[in-house]
């Protein structure tokens, strides 16, 4: 293991140890970090130049104003501290995207004191805050997610270098922040029910058809919006919806087992493009992946959870804390 | 953070214009007009969106200017022209701003600039100025840090405010070190009296009402008629002019320039000592009443019982002085220095001085015959004398007979010489304005005189003012009586002018008295004195003077510091309810976290059944003052009803346990 993964591992421990993971923090002095930047130490050597010209010239004034720049230092130093202080933060709940496209992870902040010019960060995502009030604000940070699975999120870095830009006042939170990348759909062939139970060869191809129209009955929320009956809305009938029999049940049951192929994300990322297809048909479905079943069900909230069973699959959640590959920075 | 702030650059143009105006005589045209240049450029940019001006231009400009700089460096003198050097590049780099490190170097360049200024002009004006200027600078860092900040001048002004009290700390227990290593001069045009003496060169000093000295004496000043401070006596003469004898020439250039720190002396003035501040000056030589011994500060007596400087004399100093009761008797070489004439030149005058001896024997008769004389031909008193001729002195005697106090002193020293009697030119001041607010004696240019000083039979030097003959006013009220109409002391802002207007001359009293403390209180402190003090007074704190020091500033630190991050009080309703948890937190059942009010009141009712009900009623009243649509009177009554169930609740509390 090199240098750099020791230190980093040491780094994430020690934090873990003084700021706790929340989901709800306030800002206190132990967990608050400040030093000075670049511009401070820049700062720094003004004064001390100012001192000399001051002391070789035995001038007061001269001397004043760099005794005035050392204490400016230190009260901006304090108030640098103190426009942190107190800042309470919420973590949004859990994010659920598509793998390879920007995932809003949510954080809301709140001060009793007016706290100025803040800047978030986590991993990639960053965002500039003017001020934050006593009013929650919701703040949306676009972060990117790469690969399926669960994201890997480093801790949200609050930052300000409010008012003099001579100090930065920073913060590492976890703040228990939670985002899961689903395989990004890919077309590919279903192998059909009972040949890959009984040969495990390539099988009949083609999506599932819509059955024969059977009969209109209410619609109910969250149905799809393909399955509305459009003409009878439209005759001031009332919002129905058209059910089909669905003659070739079979072919929606997706599993693993159905797709072709070595590669397990591959796999996976055709699943998804058939949940998807059902899902936005209407069509109800099964999906079992792990031993584990789910629907048959149709509407978004299915899709959410069979999209969430695809991108949690092979990633126990314990693996996902620890391959963390940001640490403090 | 970029300059593409559109509230930055206003400041900046503030920030530069107050610096331009204070640094105005040392800056060149040409870089004050780059500076324009650079800003208007940046602000067309901002706001026009033009574009950038190429690389190689700004490079061309930055070593044409750099050039011209270099070959103007001598005119210059060096300070003057690093102070030129930094505005070129300050304004260079406005414009050549790409990333956020340039826009940091434009900020904090302007802390420096600013300090530079303060190296030049020191008055409690341009201090002002300055700080007004520090706290543009303030605010453009605050600008750049928070660009949609409402009122960036506040933050700057309460950041500032939040470091005075630590800055007056600093100010008053820091003891100045001394200096590290010779800078360059800050070769200002220094005015004052010069070494040799030409018959007009003083009027020349007339025209300036610069200030000069400042005395303050412990016994009261010296009456008008005596009020005689010389700075120079000159022994030579060469026809013209008169100069410095070559000894003292030679002494001169043995005296090394002390960079020592220019101590001053603490406490009270001792008795019949005065205490002089003097501005700086075009030479070492400085002020003192006749027969000066020094008591403190760095000058030191030179053989012509003068004072000189140690330090350069491009400072401010003060320094402490008493004087001699008895002047030492002036030797032989002395006599025979004093004698001396030009072998030819001024027949008449020669002459006349033959006669003068040949009627008078006593010098001190002889003297007053000349004053007479003066005193009874038509001797005018004028700023505007006629040119003289080849021999000055014949010309003035027998034909102009007009002229100022250098020429009555140069023709009495010749004449007294060719009679036969030891004497000598003497430069210095004579009178000043006593300010009556302050107490004490304001010494300016215009005051420069010069009179005669002849040895008599017993080997004393005597003064003899020939001035006094012919303008007794001089003496008695300055250079204003004696010359009212044709004095124009300087600038017409001068306040000097309207000095006959009663209200405007207290208010010129009160204003000059207001700079003298400033200067004494504020641009001589050294806290080195206070110190001194400290260990007088208890001898144990002599040695601890650095830990001392260390512990005031730690205090005053650590006290802002602490108010500043004290977490303020909790809201009432919360402190409402800390005598309650606090009786809870012992047993260990404090609110859960997330747990309500109402549920954590009921959870004690639980525990301690009891006060069930009397907790209920509690967190009810509680809730009926927080949520419910009251009118605030009802709002205050439920407020104190709860106040007192609350109190109840916990005596009963206190007497169940």
């Amino acid at each position: 293991m090199g240098w750099r993964q020791l230190r980093e591992r040491w780094q994430r421990r020690w934090l873990a140890r003084r700021i706790p993971p929340a989901r709800q923090m306030t800002l206190g002095p132990r967990s608050l970090f400040i030093l000075p930047t670049r511009m401070g130490l820049l700062y720094l050597l003004v004064m001390i130049a100012i001192y000399l010209l001051g002391t070789n010239y035995q001038n007061n004034l001269v001397l004043l104003v760099s005794y005035c720049l050392g204490s400016l230092f230190m009260a901006a130093m304090w108030l640098t501290h103190r426009n942190l202080l107190g800042l309470a933060l919420l973590g949004g709940p859990a994010v659920l995207g598509e793998a390879g496209s920007q995932l809003p992870m949510r954080v809301t902040v709140q001060s009793p004191r007016p706290v100025q010019a803040l800047h978030f960060s986590l991993n990639e995502g960053s965002l500039w805050l003017a001020q934050a009030g006593s009013a929650p604000q919701c703040l949306t940070l676009a972060v990117q997610g790469l690969r399926r699975g669960r994201l890997p999120l480093g801790r949200l870095r609050v930052e300000s270098r409010y008012p003099l830009g001579l100090f930065r006042c920073w913060s590492l939170l976890d703040l228990q922040l939670e985002a899961w990348l689903f395989p990004k759909p890919l077309h590919g062939l279903l192998r059909s029910e009972e040949l890959s139970a009984q040969h495990g060869a390539q099988g009949q191809p083609g999506p599932a058809p819509l059955g024969d129209f059977d009969m209109l009955r209410a619609y109910q929320s969250g149905e799809p919006f393909g399955r509305i009956a459009w003409k009878q809305l439209a005759q001031g009938r009332g919002l129905l919806v058209k059910q089909f029999h669905e003659p070739r049940q079979d072919d929606t049951h997706l599993s693993l087992a159905r797709v072709t192929g070595t590669d397990l994300e591959q796999r996976l990322a055709v699943l998804a493009w058939w949940c998807g297809d059902y899902g936005r048909r209407g069509i109800p479905f099964t999906l079992t992946l792990a031993g584990q079943t789910l629907g048959p069900d149709c509407g978004p909230a299915f899709l959410q959870r069979c999209q969430l069973a695809l991108a949690s699959v092979d990633n126990p959640q314990a693996q996902a804390d620890e391959a963390s590959p940001y640490a403090a920075r | 953070m970029l300059l593409d702030n559109r509230r930055l650059l206003p400041l900046i143009a503030l920030q530069q214009l107050l610096l331009v105006l204070a640094l105005w005589p040392q800056l060149q045209l040409w870089i004050v007009a780059v500076g324009a240049l650079t800003l208007s450029v940046r602000a067309m940019m901002l706001w026009r969106g033009w574009r950038a001006p190429p690389a190689r231009a700004l490079a061309l400009l930055a070593i044409t200017g750099t050039l011209l700089l270099a070959w103007q460096w001598r005119a210059l003198g060096t300070l003057p022209a690093l102070i030129n050097l930094l505005w070129l590049g300050y304004s260079l780099k406005i414009i050549e701003v790409r990333r956020e490190r340039d826009i940091e170097q434009v900020l904090l360049l302007a802390f420096f600039l600013i300090a530079l200024t303060l190296v030049q002009r020191q008055s409690m004006g341009w201090t002002l100025a300055m700080a007004g200027a520090l706290w543009l600078a303030v605010t453009a860092l605050v600008t750049a840090v928070a660009p949609e900040q409402k009122q960036p001048w506040r933050n700057a002004g309460f950041s500032l405010l939040l470091a005075l009290p630590l800055l007056l700390t600093l100010f008053l227990v820091l003891p100045r070190l001394p200096p590290l290593w010779q800078m360059p001069t800050t070769s200002r045009a220094l005015s004052g009296l010069s070494e040799e003496v030409a018959p007009g060169d003083i009027s020349e000093l007339v025209n300036s009402s610069e200030l000069a000295f400042r005395v303050t004496f412990t016994d009261g000043p010296p009456p008008a008629n005596d009020r005689y401070f010389p700075v120079m006596r000159q022994e030579l003469f060469d026809g013209r002019r008169w100069r410095l004898s070559a000894e003292i020439r030679q002494w001169q250039q043995a005296q090394p320039m002390q960079t020592a720190p220019l101590q001053a002396s603490a406490g009270a003035l001792p008795g019949a000592s005065y205490e002089v501040i003097a501005e700086p000056q075009r030479h070492r030589w400085t002020l003192a009443l006749p027969r000066p011994r020094v008591v403190s500060g760095p000058v030191q007596v030179s053989p012509l019982t003068t004072l000189y400087r140690r330090d350069r004399g491009d400072q401010r100093i003060s320094y402490r002085v008493t004087s001699e009761p008895t002047a030492p008797k002036a030797d032989l070489a002395a006599r025979r220095l004093n004698l001396q004439l030009p072998p030819a030149g001024n027949p008449r005058a020669r002459a006349h001085a033959l006669t003068l001896a040949a009627r008078y024997p006593d010098r001190a008769a002889l003297a007053s015959a000349l004053l007479d004389e003066f005193r009874r031909e038509p001797f005018y008193y004028t700023l505007q004398p006629p040119q003289l001729g080849p021999d000055g002195v014949d010309d003035f005697l027998f034909n102009s007979r007009r002229g100022f106090c250098g020429h009555y002193a140069m023709a009495t020293a010749f004449v007294l010489r060719a009679a036969g009697i030891p004497a000598r030119l003497v430069t210095g001041y004579l009178g000043g304005e006593w300010n009556p607010r302050g107490n004490y004696l304001e010494v300016h240019q215009f005051d420069a005189h010069a009179w005669v000083e002849y040895l008599n039979e017993q080997g004393d030097w005597q003064r003899l003012d020939p001035t006094a003959a012919v303008a007794p006013q001089r003496i008695e009220g300055g250079m204003t009586a004696a010359l009212s109409d044709e004095f124009t002391a300087a600038d017409p802002l001068s306040l000097q002018r309207y000095r006959n207007w009663a209200l405007l001359n207290q208010l010129r009293w009160w204003g000059a008295n207001l700079d003298y403390q400033w200067t004494r209180r504020v641009l001589n402190y050294d806290a080195a004195l206070l110190w001194q003090q400290v260990g007088a007074r208890w001898p144990v704190l002599a040695s601890h003077t650095a830990w001392l020091i260390l512990a005031c500033l730690l205090g005053v630190a650590t006290l802002v510091g602490t108010l500043l991050l004290w977490p303020g009080r909790a809201p009432p309703q919360q402190r409402l309810w800390r005598p309650l948890r606090r009786r809870a937190a012992r047993l260990g059942w404090q609110p859960a976290e997330g747990e309500s009010l109402a549920s954590w009141c009921a959870r004690l009712g639980s525990l301690v059944p009891l006060l069930a009900r009397p907790l209920a009623r509690c967190a009810w009243l509680y809730r009926r003052w927080r949520y419910a649509p009251l009118s605030p009177r009802q709002r205050q009554r439920v407020w104190q009803q709860l106040q007192r169930r609350l109190r109840q609740t916990c005596r009963a509390w206190d007497g169940q346990r």
